[in-house]
């Protein structure tokens, strides 16, 4: 394996994110993860939707492409059919992934593409200067919302199961040790790998900081939860949807949910996969003979 | 070409479910397989089952110009139909006519008519001959073919064989069946016509040329066959009439081929999909209608942005919103080549036959290549769903772009790639792929310098927009036919100048030669590639007429728009936007009214 460091994946163009912005700690985490793994820089793409999170294949010197609003997996869909060969990870925020772009979450679990999905979640859209999103608590009070949101979060946890993801897992940006660990094993799950990581926006949130969650968060491995078992997966996501309240519980963290099943890509014929086809279309005249 | 032999054309009309297309499919492969050209025309209802349909067959010992034309034999199944069918009755041929609708009061009138404007009237008993022999009534469509197998004198045989490929496997009895009904129809013809000998209607030049291997596509088939020949190897879509059929085809060639078709939630989905296979490496390719082109507009804005090769293929239907998705329409060129917000590159290219389906496919993934942009192709519901019969020769492989391959030890610039770096090193440059060392860069949609940096400053700004705007400049001449001209050869100013695009040429290309015939000096255009303009060849063209004029089927006059925006001239525009397609006739009439209007003569 050759050696490759954290450092082998960054680009040299800084990060553009506000200073102290909990992100960072996402890039390094996922950075020390594809060293760990020995994937040479060219032979992944991380590809992203928009937003603050999204913005990180900009700062990874692999292949990247920073697509849509809403239509990373898609994208990630296509480079996966024509590049079987060719990791994909997928980076984007909670709007990205859970309101503009649910559609297309609900398809890509489904259908167990193979890839590494990280939804960054803060709880609210923060390149717009803060207003609710699916996953901001109700009430919450955004730039569009002064009289505060008026619906409830969505659980993407339980979602993502619903939608027969075969990886569900949560983390926190500010444990680096955790998210490494889960990054991991959603980067080695073969199949629909989601992760969402607890990352607060310094800059509009300030109540809620990494350091006041770090004691809240708590892997649920400790319980001695058994991620084979879905209905003990649903049951242990219930619990958290509200983080931001203020409320001293327990955020429960880790793998809350995997299983083997074939990907999609695993169903396609070997020979689809060719990038390059120079086919003799006149072997396919028979079949439009008058 | 001739147009002095008539080609034959029949129109069989009645309701959808009559079997009316089915009849006319038969009765197209049956003139293919004894050595004719010949090609059909459906029309059918915007819903599964009732409303007038129709299918419009020609048959010709020469390749045909126009799938649409004045019919010579028509054959009505239905009251609606044939009151439909015979509003302008003055044509002098024969039509037959469902003799258990003949005493319906409208229809007695109106066959009366027919009758006093020299069109011999025929009342075929068709449902009783298919009751009778058959005992069925839903059989009657087979009946009409025997008539007509018997009328045209064509080969009996090759009916007998093809009706047993199509029904066979719908089981023994129903097989069985449609030769009882066939052959009642066949020996109905011999018995009653009296004076209807064989050849009515039409002269069926007797052809020589059997040898040439033909195939039988419509243009939707001739679009996938023509993305395989140009080395597609991922499609994504959406399912929308009338483009489906694209990748129904694409699928199953490519499954064979190698390759994948994949099928998306929606239509953004699957743009996505194709520009991520794009990004991976493959030649892409997703296909739609109006609506999904709505759907796709901002992910055509990005593949403008990142400079990723892919085709989108357009089969137009008359919109907007859900309008009418099987009926014909030249609306979207304004959608194809100013939709969406920004201005970024973009190629719109359309073909003007079937067979040019196939072709302009070939054209497009090559422009796509070349250029590194998206690539719109603009075909239609009547070329989607009209068949023809094309020589297999035609169909050579062409000249075929790849993406750029990585340069022997190139790793760059001062050892960096400059994915985005000025238009002369780029052009040299080459598209990377994942897996290449070296070259990984990342594509993004925010204004980006040279190594793919956000920026927002001026000059930045400036440098990378001339580079994405500027860098089709040379298409025009590096497309093979990019715009068809026919100048006569003496060089003196033609009376009119006649323009048109996409499945309308076929009836403009008709007209041109009937006009010339008439004395009227025509100098026509055919553009393919709409966008960007073909500005060589339409200043010609411009300089060589006193008059111009665009024929399309939309209501703004969408090219000649295009036309007027570049050139200081003035255009005169012939359109329809009724649903269906120009007939010569109806191009002949406008042209000339045109003529008189602007002198006043003729």
């Amino acid at each position: 394996m050759t050696a490759y460091s954290a450092g082998s994946y960054r680009a040299e163009r800084k990060p553009s994110w506000c200073k102290g912005c909990s992100y960072y700690g996402v890039l390094m985490a996922l950075t020390e993860v594809l060293a760990a793994h020995g994937v040479a820089p060219h032979e992944v793409s991380v590809i992203s939707g928009i937003g603050c999170s999204s913005r990180m294949p900009l700062f990874l010197n692999t292949y990247g492409c920073h697509t849509l609003h809403g239509r990373a997996l898609p994208v990630a869909i296509g480079s996966r059919l024509a590049r079987p060969d060719i990791p994909v990870v997928v980076v984007a925020g909670d709007e990205d992934f859970f309101s503009i772009g649910i559609g297309h979450f609900v398809h890509a679990a489904r259908k167990n593409f193979n890839m590494t999905v990280i939804c960054l979640d803060n709880r609210m859209y923060a390149m717009t200067k803060n207003q609710a999103s699916p996953t901001s608590a109700e009430g919450y009070r955004g730039s569009l919302t002064p009289y505060g949101k008026l619906s409830v979060p969505l659980n993407v946890l339980e979602f993502a199961l619903a939608c027969d993801a075969t990886f569900v897992s949560r983390s926190f940006a500010g444990s680096q040790e955790h998210m490494q660990s889960v990054f991991s094993r959603a980067f080695e799950h073969k199949g629909f790998a989601f992760v969402e990581v607890i990352a607060p926006c310094r800059t509009f949130e300030r109540q809620v900081t990494l350091a006041s969650l770090a004691p809240r968060c708590v892997d649920i491995g400790q319980h001695g939860h058994d991620p084979s078992d879905k209905e003990t997966a649903l049951t242990a996501t219930v619990d958290i949807a509200d983080t931001d309240s203020g409320k001293e519980r327990e955020i429960p963290i880790g793998v809350f949910y995997e299983c083997s099943k074939p990907t999609f890509e695993s169903k396609v014929a070997a020979t689809a996969f060719a990038p390059s086809l120079t086919p003799d279309v006149s072997s396919f005249f028979t079949e439009f003979s008058p | 070409m001739s147009l002095s032999i008539t080609p034959c054309r029949i129109k069989i009309s009645g309701e959808a479910g009559d079997g009316i297309i089915t009849t006319g499919d038969i009765l197209m492969r049956a003139a293919a397989r004894l050595g004719y050209y010949s090609t059909s025309v459906k029309t059918i209802p915007s819903n599964i089952r009732g409303g007038y349909s129709q299918s419009l067959v020609t048959i010709s010992a020469d390749e045909i110009v126009s799938p649409i034309d004045d019919c010579t034999i028509l054959f009505s199944l239905s009251a609606e139909a044939l009151l439909h069918d015979t509003k302008m009755p003055g044509r002098n041929i024969p039509v037959f006519v469902e003799a258990d609708i003949a005493g319906n009061p409208d229809v007695a009138d109106r066959l009366t008519d027919c009758a006093d404007h020299g069109n011999r009237v025929v009342a075929v008993p068709v449902v009783q001959l298919a009751r009778e022999t058959a005992g069925n009534c839903l059989i009657r469509s087979t009946v009409v073919m025997g008539v007509l197998c018997r009328l045209l004198g064509l080969d009996r045989d090759v009916f007998a064989t093809l009706l047993h490929d199509h029904f066979g496997s719908k089981g023994a009895e129903i097989d069985e069946l449609n030769q009882i009904a066939f052959n009642s129809g066949y020996l109905w013809s011999q018995q009653h016509a009296g004076g209807l000998e064989p050849g009515i209607g039409c002269q069926i030049t007797p052809h020589t040329d059997d040898a040439v291997d033909r195939v039988i596509l419509d243009g939707n088939q001739a679009v996938a066959l023509g993305a395989l020949a140009a080395g597609c190897s991922f499609y994504a879509s959406y399912p929308i009439t009338p483009a489906t059929s694209v990748g129904e085809t694409l699928a199953g060639l490519l499954r064979k081929a190698g390759g994948f078709a994949y099928q998306a939630e929606d239509e953004i989905a699957a743009l996505g999909a194709v520009i991520g296979a794009s990004f991976g490496g493959a030649k892409g390719m997703t296909a739609t209608s109006g609506p999904g082109l709505s759907l796709m507009q901002e992910f055509i804005g990005y593949a403008s942005m990142v400079e990723l090769p892919v085709v989108i293929v357009d089969v137009q239907r008359a919109g907007p919103s859900t309008g009418m998705p099987t009926k014909h329409s030249q609306d979207d060129l304004f959608a194809a080549v100013y939709g969406g917000h920004g201005e970024g590159p973009r190629i719109v290219i359309a073909p003007h036959s079937v067979a040019d389906c196939y072709h302009a496919t070939i054209d497009a993934f090559n422009a796509a290549e070349q250029y590194q942009c998206p690539v719109i192709l603009l075909s239609d519901s009547s070329l989607s769903s009209t068949r023809s019969v094309v020589p297999a020769d035609s169909l050579h492989p062409q000249l075929i772009v790849n993406r750029r391959a990585r340069p022997e030890n190139d790793v760059g610039l001062q050892g960096r790639f400059y994915r985005y770096a000025p238009i002369d090193e780029m052009m040299s440059g080459y598209l990377p792929m994942p897996g290449m060392g070296g070259v990984a860069y990342c594509a993004t949609g925010i204004e980006h310098n040279d190594d793919s940096t956000p920026a927002t400053a001026p000059d930045v700004r400036i440098a990378q927009m001339n580079r994405r705007m500027e860098k089709c400049a040379t298409i025009e001449h590096a497309i093979k036919n990019s715009a068809f001209l026919d100048i006569p050869d003496d060089e003196a100013q033609c009376d009119v100048g006649i323009c048109s695009w996409g499945f309308t040429v076929c009836a403009t290309r008709a007209v041109v030669e009937m006009l010339r015939q008439r004395g009227v000096s025509v100098a026509a255009i055919y553009p393919r590639l709409l966008y960007p303009l073909c500005s060589d060849a339409l200043s010609r063209w411009i300089a060589h007429c006193r008059r111009h004029v665009v024929v399309e089927a939309n209501y703004h006059g969408q090219y000649r728009t295009l036309i007027q925006s570049k050139f200081a001239v003035s255009v005169s525009s012939l359109t329809v936007f009724r649903g269906e397609p120009f007939s010569p006739a109806e191009i002949a009439e406008g042209v000339i009214r045109l003529l008189q209007m602007k002198d006043g003569i003729q």
